[in-house]
């Protein structure tokens, strides 16, 4: 009777621990001067609880998407298909921009004078999955699809931000 | 079986050549270079796809519900006349359109190859503008009805019938080029 109750009262554990294991994990990384906090985020979990959320957070309501969806899905294709570039390059003073393409990832990097640094990736497969998240009938993003846009990315850092005292990295595993 | 090696012959030649086109008009970049006397510099490198989708955001959703941009509500020049005087100087030929020299600068205004050549001069040498539009683009450009211009089928156009310069900007302390090409990089 004890072993069964001890496999029942597993058997939830374990579930959550295959759902982690068998997940991309995104790893949120906050660094500031008093502390620093790192956090692990199995996708797959956040789908599951994602299901019991209330509808607001199910659905986003993004009406202005609507009208450059097409284009949105055109623009992800044609990205798809240039070769590697630098697409745009601004250097101003002690600030420089760069946008370029890099396999398919889309990389957006943004020096400022001082400590802010800006860097993020764009997975084409993540955005293009972002686009099959919006419901135009709706006008609104199912939050459940775009994690599962997140689950697309490949490994390595999305997100890079320092801005003075403050550093967060976002990376998936 | 000569006939059969002519036409597999001729049958990849056109496929080849078909694929070719469609390469060329894949692969031409726009490329913006600003360069300022401070220090500022912008490099700017598009695909013309990805400019054409662009100009058609700008077309159904800045410009309204139009396939074209309307100049016949806000000027009060007529296309019709613009389109008009566009045809009797296709039939001139190689020619010089407009030569303006005052105290401060000198405009020249010229068909040659197909390509209307636009430079201005200022006479102290600190600015220059030369401007190269290909024939074919203009042609495209004024197809569009009634009093729209037909401003993506003209970019699409430019990214065919021009592989070079298209506009370079010397202002002293600003120099702005653009060109297509079919290298990303430019």
């Amino acid at each position: 009777m004890l072993i069964k109750l001890a496999a029942l009262t597993m058997l939830p554990m374990l579930m959550v621990g295959g759902v982690v294991m068998n997940s991309s994990i995104m790893l949120v990384d906050v660094d500031t001067d008093d502390i620093r906090i790192v956090v692990p985020v199995p996708l797959a979990l956040v789908q599951v609880v994602l299901a019991f959320a209330p509808d607001e957070v199910k659905y986003v309501h993004v009406p202005e998407i609507a009208e450059y969806l097409p284009y949105f899905d055109r623009i992800v294709e044609e990205l798809r298909a240039v070769p590697d570039a630098l697409l745009v390059q601004v250097q101003d003073h002690g600030e420089h921009v760069k946008i370029f393409k890099r396999g398919d990832v889309l990389r957006i990097e943004v020096d400022e004078r001082g400590d802010q640094m800006v860097r993020v990736s764009v997975p084409l497969a993540a955005l293009a999955a972002m686009v099959d998240a919006y419901d135009p009938d709706t006008q609104t993003i199912r939050t459940s699809r775009l994690i599962r846009a997140l689950k697309a990315a490949p490994s390595g850092e999305l997100v890079h931000v320092i801005d003075d005292d403050e550093e967060v990295r976002i990376r998936m595993w | 079986m000569n006939r059969r090696l002519i036409a597999l012959t001729a049958a990849v030649i056109v496929l080849t050549g078909s694929a070719a086109v469609v390469q060329a008009q894949e692969s031409s970049w726009i490329h913006i270079r600003v360069d300022e006397a401070d220090g500022v510099k912008v490099n700017v490198n598009l695909p013309m796809s990805l400019v054409e989708i662009a100009m058609e955001v700008a077309q159904d959703h800045v410009f309204g519900d139009h396939h074209g941009i309307d100049i016949g509500r806000h000027h009060d020049l007529e296309l019709a006349d613009l389109r008009r005087m566009w045809e009797e100087l296709r039939l001139a030929g190689d020619a010089e359109y407009v030569v303006v020299d005052d105290d401060d600068e000198h405009v020249r205004i010229y068909r040659q190859d197909d390509t209307v050549h636009i430079e201005v001069d200022d006479n102290d040498g600190d600015e220059k503008v030369r401007l190269q539009i290909p024939f074919s683009v203009v042609d495209v450009l004024l197809e569009g009805e009634g009093d729209e211009l037909n401003l993506a089928a003209a970019l699409r156009e430019m990214a065919n019938a021009n592989d070079g310069q298209i506009l370079q900007v010397q202002d002293g302390d600003t120099d702005v080029n653009i060109w297509i090409d079919t290298n990303p990089q430019g």
